[in-house]
């Protein structure tokens, strides 16, 4: 990613790219990766707060100033995953087997569909879904810095998001409450 | 193709998107122009996606959210940088920083360090108390120190992985050498655990791996800069360490990548790189 441990570090006040650029910058954006992972606003207040101070203690000297971009939604996305292993040790033996599996053929979502519904409905995804399925609606990411944020080959990102938004249709289908629930690990 | 593997191929694309355009998408993408009932599938899905995405735009951080994370920055701004800080921190707490010689696993290894160290005094190296350590040392020690190879599994104290992209990954945000350059023999062995250790006060990266055909094996890397002798810091190189067993070195992004395969009589190919 061209980013390197190194001195001095940046500070708000401080050279490109300081802190306080890549905050007004990025945050409106980070927080939107947070909420869509997180489903809810504390939590994802909580990562986006971690990700910068991660940034600013860090240290780290970029190339290109979106890669502060990557560098931020990486960290928040490695805070999350560390969060919900530590309610899952093993990884899920599904993703693996769900990357070969063969395309979906679900319902498609509604064309009369709801945002606001839809966005609970992501919060139900399983998080290999749900994590490249909000960056794809984050317009402004392109796929391969998704798959670079997500450490996982462009392929891949490519099935999660075919996938995941037939998953996704599924769930916005399902008879019940949307949102009542936490967002799947 | 058929029609619903080119839906399943169109749920993934965006129009925004040029650069990721197979030849899978742009036969899909033209099927939707021939085929009018896709064609309007296509729309239906663009117009929801436009109103998934309008829905996330709406989504904005709090007020006070900003305040928060300002006053912090503010707070933050004099201090140095950590990279123990750094965007993962895996357990245990990055750079323990505990001497070599005071870890569990050397203990058991006393014996062996003594006559590998031994040697390494007698053939190798005349004067090994130089300000700059030799390569030859950092063979004859670190490996040894580091021989996690064992049957009885990795140490405590270190991650689990399952990819050199994640070994990368875990080390450099821990603030220790990485892998890196991997010959492409040695790019064939899947990384399971990585852990830390210190040599002669310089932070070392341990990636142990499986290679398939030759077994589990430890990959140390160093940086480069501490060794004295640099006209040995060319490219790649196939050593024997003291004890006769064959290990692969080669110097990628400013350090130096050894490896060894314990059980094996026979060194791993060293042509080409990754």
């Amino acid at each position: 990613m061209g980013i390197k441990p190194s001195t001095p570090t940046p500070t708000v006040e401080g050279p490109f790219p300081g802190v306080r650029e890549v905050f007004d910058a990025y945050h409106a954006i980070l927080y939107r990766f947070a909420y869509g992972l997180a489903g809810q606003e504390a939590d994802a207040s909580d990562l986006v707060q971690e990700a910068f101070l991660r940034y600013a203690r860090s240290g780290v000297v970029l190339e290109q100033p979106e890669q502060a971009r990557a560098w931020l939604f990486t960290t928040l996305h490695r805070l999350f995953l560390r969060q919900i292993h530590q309610a899952r040790r093993e990884p899920s033996q599904e993703e693996e087997i769900l990357d070969h599996e063969a395309l979906p053929t679900e319902p498609d979502l509604p064309r009369e569909l709801d945002g606001q519904r839809a966005l609970a409905a992501l919060g139900e995804l399983a998080e290999h879904y749900r994590a490249p399925l909000t960056l794809f609606y984050l317009e402004e990411i392109p796929y391969r810095e998704i798959a670079e944020i997500l450490e996982i080959p462009l392929g891949t990102v490519m099935s999660r998001i075919s996938r995941g938004k037939a998953r996704l249709a599924s769930i916005y289908h399902e008879p019940r409450e949307l949102g009542a629930s936490s967002p799947k690990p | 193709m058929n029609p619903e593997r080119a839906r399943a191929i169109l749920r993934a694309w965006r129009e925004d998107a040029p650069s990721v355009e197979t030849a899978d998408l742009q036969a899909a993408l033209q099927q939707s122009r021939e085929d009018p009932g896709l064609q309007a599938w296509l729309s239906e899905q663009r117009e929801t996606d436009a109103r998934v995405r309008a829905a996330l735009a709406r989504v904005d951080p709090p007020a006070s959210l900003e305040r928060e994370i300002l006053a912090q920055l503010e707070e933050n701004a004099g201090r140095p940088a950590d990279s123990a800080d750094g965007p993962l921190a895996f357990p245990p707490s990055a750079r323990s920083r505990r001497p070599f010689w005071r870890s569990p696993s050397i203990l058991s290894l006393a014996a062996s360090m003594l006559v590998l160290v031994g040697i390494g005094l007698f053939v190798l190296d005349p004067n090994p108390l130089e300000a700059q350590p030799r390569l030859s040392e950092f063979f004859a020690e670190a490996h040894s120190q580091a021989d996690l190879s064992s049957d009885a599994g990795p140490a405590k104290g270190g991650t689990a992985v399952q990819s050199w992209t994640q070994a990368q990954s875990v080390l450099h945000d821990q603030g220790y050498p990485s892998p890196a350059g991997m010959p492409r023999e040695i790019a064939r062995a899947i990384p399971f655990y990585v852990r830390t250790l210190e040599w002669r006060d310089s932070p070392v990266g341990v990636t142990l791996v499986d290679h398939p055909e030759r077994g589990r094996a430890v990959l140390l890397s160093i940086e480069a800069e501490i060794f004295a002798n640099p006209h040995d810091l060319q490219g790649e190189f196939l050593r024997t360490s003291e004890d006769g067993t064959p290990l692969v070195a080669w110097v990628a992004d400013g350090k130096v990548h050894t490896i060894v395969f314990p059980q094996f009589s026979q060194a791993p190919p060293t042509d080409g790189s990754q």
